[in-house]
């Protein structure tokens, strides 16, 4: 018994220094990356932003509302830190995180809409948490969604990156400088689409009926509430800004939308948070705007971004 | 509990730590507990009706010792009802009531059996089997019936194999339960080394084929003839990394305890025919078919000479298909085992002088791979979702060669045959086949744990290092189950 408790010791301990050095120069070399999944995330990681104006939101701010626009027409220094398929929680977690390493920012324009209250069992995009798992409150938000990252994952060396070589060759790469990094075509965290329209909504639709659960869920709606105390008890601007989604993105959608308006109004008017509501807007009801039922395109971005500054001047004075 | 789960990764050293620290007269009961807690990890209630088989078997086998004339048959038949009954309410109640039902509509008859939602309690097939191979060993007077209590549950619920095997034989393992098992360390290693293989099978191989796998299988109307025959050539090394890696992995955990199960495959997919690909696939299984199926059948049809082997073969295979899962495709897929082994049995001859005008290598290559296609024509109707499926996707084979001939000709490529599926992950599929035949090879007639042994402190250490970081880095985890655990 000895002498195979010896041995497994041994397999450990030639094991466990070697795995948590790679772990460590991955981590590092992703938290360098300028790749699109891990761009943002670094700039916020490395005290890169640092603008008195930030947009938060999920895919919707993130793929339309454009700080180069805002940034021109305002004279302001914007950023763009929404992030695809995020959930409110996954939003307020990265302000959270965005907090811990930037300063406060002045304005917060903040994306709403139909899944302002909605939750779901998914995290989209999982990987782009790995390097930062330590983190408590990636930790606390990878547990609440199906705990896509367990136990093990967070606490085995190099175990997160299970299945993600890819991520290990990228991390060494960039952290010995060797060869041709990934880059990214991202503008201030801002990621506009310019492939063709994509017809996926109507097709998941056919499959799946009224797809889009975007119903208002008790949870949610606390901690939106939570998210705008803290902005006023900070002394944060918040701004809600509904951009544009066709019109016939509605048949998608399990619950009323004008209920969520509704409720998005309430907290406007509750908390004097200008809203700005681009919803049912009919100049932008056309494919020829949009890169699916919900997101517009770099086309529609860009006329709705030049009438969102605009909009805006009232409200965000220009830096000093 | 899954093998391949972080539950199972503390579970496994703290139970064969304990085992090796109690005082021997304990460790049934250590056992026994662990068993339970490994089995309730699954669906806790359904313990009960582990229970109620094994005192059913351990009071039917001292009745049958102690019975004499027809009432030694009585208390037998008692038994097998019990658990056949057991068997066919939780695991055929359903399709039974289902094809009832439909011969009723069909006849016009205004009547319909209650459908129930019953969920199958994990590994009923086995653990019934297992327990029946009790009760008739004792009936045939080649097992005494064990008198402690404890030591019978432990032989039906022993945790290694309770869930998927190997179907052990009470000559083979009951013994090993009255055994000191003292702690040794070249059981250790070569259980440790199974386990290690075993993962590498089923995380890094099986998992990573069924990926490739389901979608072919989920969507049989529009996948390409060569989607099919890639599909199902990759289910054949998934399900047998999948199984075999189970197996390892069982024999292995016992091993490291000193228990030695029996092993259950020998490199199946090297067999000449399909009579000897069922002496190398699930032997466990096939083995004891053979014993309480087919040889008494066969027995009891003697004097039918050569038609009595042919029908025993045929309901033997069918009860092996049916065994499987309650569904017309695991019958037809254990027909169409029947049926080639009865034209193995009727052409033994004739196929003996064929191929003796052959030279021995191509004749052994040309059997290979006959039997080899044939046992993925009926994977084909096992995979699928329903006979219907696996009809579609048989009609779709022969497409190849005209797909095959396409991509020559450059009007479609490989990508476009494949559908979603990446032309990439069907190559590093390959890649994992290539290598676990090249395993086979280097295997020769020993075991892969009995090749590593022989081999340099160095490089044994080097292949420990380098199988467990690959398991580590590219093994999937995410609770896939085994697949022969629904059975």
């Amino acid at each position: 018994m000895k002498k195979a408790l010896t041995n497994l010791l041994l397999f450990a301990f030639f094991s466990l220094p070697v795995l948590y050095a790679v772990q460590y120069i991955a981590d590092t070399g992703l938290k360098q990356s300028k790749a699109q999944y891990f761009n943002t995330w670094n700039d916020i990681y490395n005290s890169k932003i640092n603008t008195d104006v930030v947009i938060c939101g999920a895919s919707r701010a993130k793929l339309v509302i454009s700080p180069k626009i805002l940034d021109s027409v305002l004279h302001i220094s914007s950023y763009n830190i929404g992030i695809n398929g995020g959930y409110f929680p996954v939003q307020d977690a990265l302000f959270k995180i965005y907090l811990q390493h930037n300063k406060k920012p002045k304005y917060i324009i903040q994306n709403v809409d139909f899944m302002t209250f909605t939750d779901g069992n998914n995290l989209v995009d999982a990987e782009q948490y790995i390097p930062y798992l330590s983190n408590p409150i990636i930790s606390d938000l990878t547990d609440h969604y199906i705990q896509r990252y367990t136990w093990p994952e967070k606490h085995f060396p190099l175990f997160k990156y299970n299945n993600h070589f890819n991520f290990i060759k990228e991390g060494f790469s960039l952290y010995f400088h060797i060869g041709n990094h990934a880059s990214n075509k991202l503008y201030k965290g801002f990621a506009p689409i310019t492939t063709p329209f994509d017809d996926y909504f109507t097709l998941r639709m056919q499959k799946e009926g009224d797809f889009i659960r975007n119903n208002i869920q008790k949870n949610i709606d606390s901690e939106f509430v939570a998210y705008l105390d803290f902005c006023k008890a900070n002394d944060i601007k918040l701004i809600f800004v509904y951009g544009p989604v066709l019109r016939e993105a509605r048949a998608f959608m399990r619950a009323d939308t004008s209920a969520i308006t509704r409720k998005l109004m309430q907290y406007a008017q509750q908390y004097n948070i200008p809203f700005l509501n681009y919803v049912d807007e009919p100049s932008w009801n056309s494919k020829q705007f949009f890169a699916d039922h919900i997101h517009a395109n770099y086309l529609g971005s860009q006329a709705f971004n030049e009438r969102l500054a605009n909009d805006l001047k009232g409200i965000i004075p220009a830096a000093q | 509990m899954l093998f391949n789960s972080f539950q199972f990764l503390l579970f496994f050293p703290i139970v064969t730590l304990l085992y090796f620290l109690l005082p021997y007269q304990f460790r049934w009961f250590h056992l026994l507990v662990a068993s339970c807690v490994f089995y309730m990890a699954f669906v806790p209630i359904y313990i009960l009706i582990l229970f109620f088989t094994i005192i059913i078997d351990y009071v039917a086998g001292i009745l049958i010792e102690n019975a004499a004339g027809s009432r030694r048959r009585l208390y037998l038949l008692m038994s097998i009802i019990a658990n056949v009954g057991i068997l066919v309410f939780f695991k055929y109640y359903n399709f039974l009531s289902v094809n009832i039902n439909e011969v009723f509509h069909f006849v016009h008859v205004q009547a319909a059996i209650p459908l129930l939602n019953i969920v199958l309690p994990i590994g009923l097939s086995f653990h019934t089997f297992q327990a029946m191979s009790y009760t008739i060993e004792v009936y045939r007077s080649n097992q005494k019936p064990e008198r402690h209590f404890g030591i019978y549950a432990l032989y039906v619920m022993f945790y290694p194999q309770l869930v998927a095997g190997p179907i052990e034989r009470p000559q083979n393992l009951l013994h090993q339960f009255h055994e000191p098992h003292p702690f040794n360390y070249d059981d250790f290693v070569v259980g440790m080394r199974r386990i290690l293989w075993g993962l590498f099978k089923k995380a890094v191989i099986a998992d990573r084929l069924s990926l490739i796998v389901a979608p072919i299988y989920k969507d049989p109307q529009h996948c390409s003839g060569m989607a099919t025959v890639i599909g199902t050539v990759f289910f054949a090394f998934q399900i047998y990394c999948d199984f075999s890696g189970y197996s390892d992995i069982a024999l292995g955990t016992a091993r490291v305890m000193g228990f030695k199960l029996m092993v259950n495959f020998n490199k199946p997919y090297n067999a000449k025919s399909i009579s000897e690909f069922w002496r190398k696939w699930h032997i466990s299984l096939s083995s004891w078919l053979s014993d309480y199926v087919f040889n008494s059948m066969a027995v009891s049809l003697r004097n039918y000479g050569l038609a009595a082997v042919v029908i025993s073969a045929l309901v033997t295979f069918l009860v092996s298909g049916f065994w499987h899962g309650a569904a017309w495709k695991y019958i037809v897929w254990g027909a169409l085992h029947g049926i080639a082994i009865a034209y193995e049995l009727l052409t033994r001859k004739s196929r003996k002088k064929l191929f003796k005008k052959i030279p021995d290598t191509i004749g052994r290559i040309i059997s290979v791979v006959l039997t080899f296609s044939y046992v993925c024509f009926t994977y084909i109707f096992f995979r699928a979702n329903n006979v219907h499926d696996a009809v579609v996707m048989v009609k779709k084979v022969p497409g190849i060669f005209p797909e095959i001939a396409g991509i020559a000709r450059h009007s479609h490529t490989l990508a476009q045959l494949l559908g979603g599926i990446s032309v990439s992950s069907v190559l590093v599929g390959f890649g994992y086949i290539l290598f676990l035949e090249l395993v086979h090879k280097l295997e020769g007639k020993e075991n892969i744990t009995e090749v590593v042994a022989a081999k340099s402190k160095v490089v044994r250490w080097s292949l420990y290092f380098l199988v467990a970081g690959t398991v580590y880095l590219f093994g999937i985890f995410n609770s896939h189950q085994f697949i022969y655990f629904q059975f």
